[in-house]
């Protein structure tokens, strides 16, 4: 039942009117939620609700061991049997018939052919969201730093919370778990902030679905075409792919947001502008921030942080990272080179006579290092979303070829610009919502028009049978 | 959250609900009656069927119903004069309609059969095209966005119901566009801007290409004046009821006009728009190899017996091939005879296939596919009543 829907118009109208006018205390509102929550995501697969409440009761109950365990040693056990069945169950779900199969090429490799047996197990929507959430819970609590809650209910409410629960953002803990001690009531301020997001959203999923036929063209085709591509027409599919995933995630996150705001529940923002970084640390500050902030809280500081081998840290955390979106050798190739390029601006970083430009607060040296950053984000993107290495390769061989710029097709150009368009309109959209909130929200009819506006352009346009990217991640 | 605030929120949302709609509608019924946005055909031909099955004629009834291939390749006026010439009183009408795979055929032609069983009347004879360039796995891939749109405006409640109890989300989906969007999905929209791009022809580079298409425009806007003189009032419908289904008839237009047709057919046939008319169809619709896709087959045969329940004869045909662009490999005709074998072993219905009728040359065509409304829909109708005719003198003998 993705955001974008009919359907889930009609089951959150249902659910905003019970929340507000039926079940108005707070116990009944907790099974509300959790009841809600469950409908939602029996929409995709009713079965896997059994692994939610497995991880929920697994975590809530090792949670409390830990807070009264006095030994280190105890502590240290009940955190692994934590992480391990959450890992466990990401492993079994996502990461077993990949293991199995790399396992199978390796030994070919060296002339044994073995045929190993794969489990075909269908990927159960959100469980990469929801097991980082529901383990941050139990290391927040072994690390001291949160105090573990008494209230299944509760819990198991937070940890399905249906705005968040199969795309994120991955919330920790201590954000949401002392919301769900009161069901706060919003002011109308928070409401009007809700429905600018939500609106926000959809016009960047909308444009986001446009993008898919551009994105499509490049990828969705084999190595050999993908070598006879002008520069014109790869630079339009790559950056369509970067719009693509940008208003598809992003625009979900901000549903996300604005939908929990309705309902009286804060969730921290996932995007700030991250195609308008400077730097590619700069970027992942700004891009799936709930991602980032965990994997360098629970993984990258875990393993020693820029204390000892902070090189070697960054590059297993961005590996890593790059692989929770997807058990592939794209997924890994891709963490692998964010690695690279992080540590690379973390070696220039502390080279003196860069220092300047470093620093600099020149408008063409930060367009500069703009240019940059964005030019080594889409290739980013090739690694990413290519069909296999070959035809990465020649993506991003046509990339640097510019002499293949067709002047006999005016499509190709009509389609980069409108690619440009949208893509810049997704921006200018995230831009005033940051830059603007409050002067758009504070004015009744401009706000009432800019809503009518968005929501009219996303009902007369798009594809909107195209699946959420990250659902599958 | 406090009531108060709840019952804005509400009432916002509402508010923005109401208002958006009340737009799109109006939009669209704007662009429906500039475009016809692919619908407006549809939407003109459902409102005459209860009259069609109403109508309290002593002529025999018979319905053309197929592609746009039948649209643009069939002319009532002259099936029921010919047909009058050899002693056949009969009332045709034209059902041909652009972009509908045999899936979606089968839906419309399921409504057609309730309105007719409602009224408890026969149709007395069907004549159903099969395309076969529309029954292509290609072709179907490149339907499969625009499904929901065709269910939602031609399944009736009670199956939109059904697809809801099955994929709760579809169903919603699929009533929202019926009941909120007047029928047209935004898939439509979007299918129809992208039309709009891929016909941003890269040959108008060629300058001269580019000249034969500025006279082209110039020809197409005087014929327009020209026929809304002469139609008067029945000038912009699409499926015309006066006309029976044809967009236009030769009796009501003026010899300016139809040389003004001619002369804008001549232009249409240009070799630089041929060529990507085919190129177009052999990349959307496998045209000239035809893969058939099994299901879309499954679907045809259906909606032969779907006609058969509510008609006394019911045939198959196939139009005129333009051979100068379009041919047949062996093995391609062999898929098309067990195609013809299957559709004549599952339904019993004739297929009476005029591909290769040496009366239609490439100049009865106005691109690599279809029939020039005029001479090439006249001649192949004059064909198609002379062997009704003899067929049907037969049966009584």
């Amino acid at each position: 039942m993705p955001f974008n829907t009919p359907l889930f118009l009609v089951f959150f109208i249902i659910f905003f009117v019970l929340y507000n006018f039926v079940f108005r205390k707070y116990v009944p509102r907790l099974y509300l939620i959790l009841v809600g929550s469950f409908v939602f995501y029996a929409g995709w697969n009713y079965r896997f609700i059994l692994l939610i409440i497995l991880s929920a009761v697994v975590d809530y109950y090792v949670a409390i061991a830990i807070g009264n365990a006095t030994k280190q040693s105890v502590k240290k056990a009940l955190l692994a049997i934590s992480i391990s069945t959450n890992l466990g169950l990401l492993g079994i779900f996502k990461y077993a018939d990949f293991t199995l199969q790399s396992a199978a090429n390796f030994l070919s490799f060296f002339g044994f052919q073995v045929s190993m047996p794969t489990l075909g197990l269908v990927l159960p929507v959100g469980i990469s969201f929801y097991t980082f959430q529901s383990m941050s819970y139990t290391i927040d609590v072994y690390r001291g730093v949160f105090t573990y809650r008494k209230g299944l209910l509760q819990f198991t409410a937070a940890l399905s919370f249906f705005p968040q629960l199969v795309a994120g953002p991955i919330l920790r803990a201590r954000e949401i778990l002392p919301q769900f001690e009161t069901t706060v009531n919003p002011t109308w301020a928070s409401a009007k902030h809700g429905l600018l997001l939500i609106s926000v959203g959809l016009t960047k999923k909308t444009l986001a679905d446009l993008l898919a036929a551009p994105a499509a063209a490049v990828f969705d085709i084999n190595s050999t075409a993908a070598a006879s591509l002008s520069w014109m027409e790869t630079f339009t599919g790559v950056l369509a792919f970067a719009g693509q995933i940008y208003g598809d995630f992003s625009g979900y996150s901000d549903m996300a947001i604005g939908i929990a705001l309705l309902l009286g529940f804060n969730i921290p923002m996932n995007f700030r502008l991250p195609y308008c970084a400077l730097s590619p640390v700069d970027f992942w500050r700004r891009w799936h921030i709930s991602l980032s902030t965990w994997l360098r809280d629970y993984l990258y500081i875990s393993l020693g942080g820029k204390k000892k081998r902070r090189y070697l840290n960054i590059m297993i955390t961005m590996v890593l990272g790059g692989l929770w979106h997807g058990a592939a050798w794209n997924y890994l190739a891709w963490g692998f080179y964010h690695g690279c390029l992080i540590i690379a601006t973390h070696v220039f970083s502390n080279i003196s006579f860069l220092q300047n430009f470093i620093h600099s607060k020149r408008l063409w040296i930060k367009l500069l290092k703009w240019a940059m950053t964005i030019y080594l984000m889409l290739v980013g993107w090739i690694i990413f979303r290519a069909e296999n290495i070959d035809s990465a390769f020649n993506l991003v061989m046509n990339l640097h070829q510019p002499d293949s710029l067709p002047v006999s097709s005016p499509i190709v150009w009509l389609i980069g610009q409108l690619t440009i368009a949208a893509f810049i309109a997704m921006h200018v959209l995230d831009y005033s919502v940051i830059r603007y909130e409050e002067k758009i929200e504070s004015r009744p009819v401009v706000l009432l028009v800019l809503l009518i506006f968005l929501q009219f352009f996303c009902f007369s346009i798009g594809t909107p049978d195209q699946a959420f990217i990250y659902f599958q991640f | 959250m406090k009531k108060s605030v709840a019952l804005l929120t509400l009432a916002w949302c509402g508010f923005i609900f109401v208002v958006v709609t009340i737009l799109y509608n109006g939009v669209m019924t704007l662009i429906i009656k500039e475009t016809g946005l692919g619908i407006r055909r549809f939407k003109q031909a459902t409102e005459h069927v209860p009259t069609i099955a109403d109508n309290p004629t002593s002529k025999k009834i018979v319905i053309v119903y197929g592609s746009s291939l039948i649209r643009a390749g069939f002319s009532p006026d002259t099936f029921d004069s010919e047909m009058d010439k050899r002693g056949f009183d009969t009332i045709s009408y034209n059902f041909g309609f652009d972009g509908l795979n045999p899936e979606y055929q089968h839906l419309y032609a399921k409504r057609i059969k309730d309105e007719f069983q409602r009224k408890g009347r026969k149709i007395d004879t069907v004549l159903v095209e099969l395309n076969p360039f529309q029954t292509t796995l290609t072709r179907k891939d490149h339907d499969q966005s625009m499904s929901d749109q065709w269910h939602a405006i031609f399944c009736t409640p009670t199956e939109l119901w059904d697809i809801t109890t099955e994929d709760p989300q579809r169903g919603v989906r699929l009533f929202s566009i019926r009941y909120l969007k007047n029928g047209v999905s935004s898939e439509l929209i979007t299918s129809a801007l992208r039309l709009a791009l891929k016909l941003h022809d890269p040959t108008l580079t060629s300058k001269d290409y580019a000249e034969v298409v500025k006279q082209r425009r110039h020809i197409k806007k005087h014929l327009n004046l020209q026929l809304k003189i002469d139609l008067g009032e029945l000038y912009g419908n699409q499926w015309n009821f006066t006309f029976r289904g044809a967009r236009m008839s030769r009796r009501y237009l003026s010899q300016k006009t139809l040389n003004l047709h001619e002369k804008l057919m001549n232009s249409l046939r240009h070799p630089i728009r041929l060529e990507q008319d085919l190129k177009k169809r052999i990349k959307f619709c496998d045209i000239v190899k035809l893969r058939f896709d099994d299901k879309l087959i499954d679907e045809f045969i259906k909606m032969v017996h779907t006609f058969q329940s509510v008609s006394h004869q019911v045939e198959v045909i196939l139009l005129p091939q333009n051979h100068q662009w379009i041919q047949y490999s062996l093995k391609t005709k062999n898929r098309l005879n067990q195609v013809f074998n299957r559709i004549v072993t599952e339904t019993g219905a004739p297929v009476k296939n005029y591909q290769n009728s040496p009366e239609i040359n490439a100049n009865h065509f106005s691109d690599t596919t279809h029939l020039t409304p005029i001479s090439g829909s006249e001649v192949f109708t004059r064909l198609l009543a002379r062997n009704m005719a003899i067929q049907s003198s037969l049966a009584s003998d």
